[in-house]
């Protein structure tokens, strides 16, 4: 009962606390990547920590241990002990019903996000392959269109894509900015976080708000990071220039609400010199994304270790 | 795979900038290839277009001739809108360079900016 306790404990910090810390931190837009990676490990880490919970009140089933006999009597008995729950059936079919009912949904989520994914890629590269041409641009297809703009399509048959109306925008290294940003996207397998990223929280969203709010902002550092990744390879004013040129064109039909602030700290960034995380503060983050993991399977565990730390189990 | 890819694009600009229904020998006819190419691939690509939806047939004597649903620009622009107006809720493959801003937004950028 203790460890179910303790995780369920455990989630719901985690999954308000925490995430409502990380999402106004401001570390984040030093280290887009870790940020991502801290986002990731809290929302598995809570998703562990809610099943563990579930699976803990589940195993206290009264019958569970009956029929290990022998050697092993009084070890399971002691078990038992460990995880038993006042109220026994009731509580233990109300855990395996949490356990389940997240099992089920984190499944459904996936299952959600990667047939869309799949389909909505082919039909598009499709399409894309008959309406650009391959070659004007080396590694990019040109559509003919009049509003500039640039974008990826990741996966096995990856694209990126630019259209007519970008070429007549930027100049030559403004181009060549936004390319190297958009190859990186692929080289970093940006639309396999992304996914990830999406199932995980798309499962959580229902009971823990605070992760609604999750993914632009991944969205976000996934951009920053190839920003990153973009000026290592051209100069860091061009992808800026670029980045100006296109953000303050009237949009056509604006149906998407880019926030303003995502561009200025994008514009902000690419002022300076990169201003990276240190390596102590890295490690450090790190170390808690770790945690993040571990913390919840120790919780589970805990009673199980406690009795073959005292030797119980041992002696049979 | 990549090459049918090509050639799907090969038929679909002859048969845009031609603008009149198609039959596979005419399209066999206009593709300038050495070795030339199989009237059954010609076939098969054309078939495969047609079922995805980028063509329609009508029966002209023994053959049918085929016809793009769409000209390129409707075509194109219809793409551009959804992938530009994609708000990411069902798929995340795609990743924009530069989302979309409001007036609204541009207008707060460049005040943030001191223009």
């Amino acid at each position: 009962m203790i460890s179910a306790i303790l995780l369920a404990t455990y989630a719901l910090t985690a999954g308000t606390l925490a995430a409502g810390w990380l999402r106004d931190a401001t570390w984040t837009t030093r280290a887009p990547q870790l940020a991502i990676a801290a986002w990731q490990a809290l929302a598995a880490s809570v998703l562990l920590s809610l099943a563990a919970s579930g699976l803990a009140l589940a195993i206290s089933f009264p019958h569970v241990s009956a029929d290990l006999a022998g050697l092993f009597n009084l070890c399971a008995e002691n078990l038992r002990h460990g995880y038993a729950s006042p109220g026994g059936t009731l509580t233990s079919l109300l855990g395996l019903t949490l356990f389940l009912a997240l099992l089920a949904r984190a499944t459904w989520c996936a299952l959600r996000t990667t047939t869309a994914d799949r389909r909505e890629r082919t039909t598009r590269v499709a399409a894309l392959d008959l309406l650009g041409r391959s070659d004007l641009l080396p590694g990019a297809l040109v559509v003919d269109h009049d509003a500039p703009y640039a974008f990826c399509i990741g996966g096995r048959s990856h694209r990126i894509v630019v259209t007519s109306g970008l070429l007549a925008t930027l100049d030559q290294d403004e181009l060549d900015a936004v390319l190297a940003h958009e190859h990186a996207h692929l080289r970093q397998r940006h639309h396999l976080t992304m996914s990830a990223c999406r199932i995980l929280f798309s499962t959580l969203v229902p009971f823990f708000p605070a992760f609604r709010r999750a993914m632009p902002q991944v969205r976000m550092y996934a951009e920053l990071s190839a920003d990153d990744s973009a000026r290592r390879h051209v100069d860091a004013g061009s992808l800026r220039s670029a980045l100006l040129r296109l953000a303050c064109l009237p949009a056509p039909a604006a149906t998407l609400a880019a926030s303003a602030l995502d561009v200025e700290t994008r514009l902000l960034r690419l002022e300076a010199p990169n201003r990276r995380l240190g390596r102590g503060s890295t490690a450090f983050g790190a170390l808690g994304i770790g945690a993040a993991i571990v913390v919840p399977l120790l919780l589970a565990a805990g009673p199980a270790l406690a009795m073959a730390w005292e030797g119980i189990c041992l002696l049979g | 795979m990549r090459q049918f890819g090509d050639l799907e694009a090969v038929v679909m600009d002859h048969l845009w900038s031609t603008g009149d229904p198609l039959t596979v020998r005419d399209v066999l006819a206009r593709i300038d290839r050495d070795p030339p190419l199989a009237y059954t691939t010609v076939l098969t690509v054309m078939d495969n277009l047609h079922r995805k939806g980028f063509l329609t047939r009508e029966k002209t004597g023994r053959a049918f001739a085929y016809q793009p649903t769409k000209d390129r620009a409707a075509h194109t622009a219809e793409l551009m809108h959804e992938l530009v107006s994609d708000s990411g809720d069902t798929s995340v493959t795609l990743l924009r360079f530069l989302d979309q801003m409001s007036p609204t937004e541009v207008n707060r950028l460049k005040r943030a900016l001191g223009d």
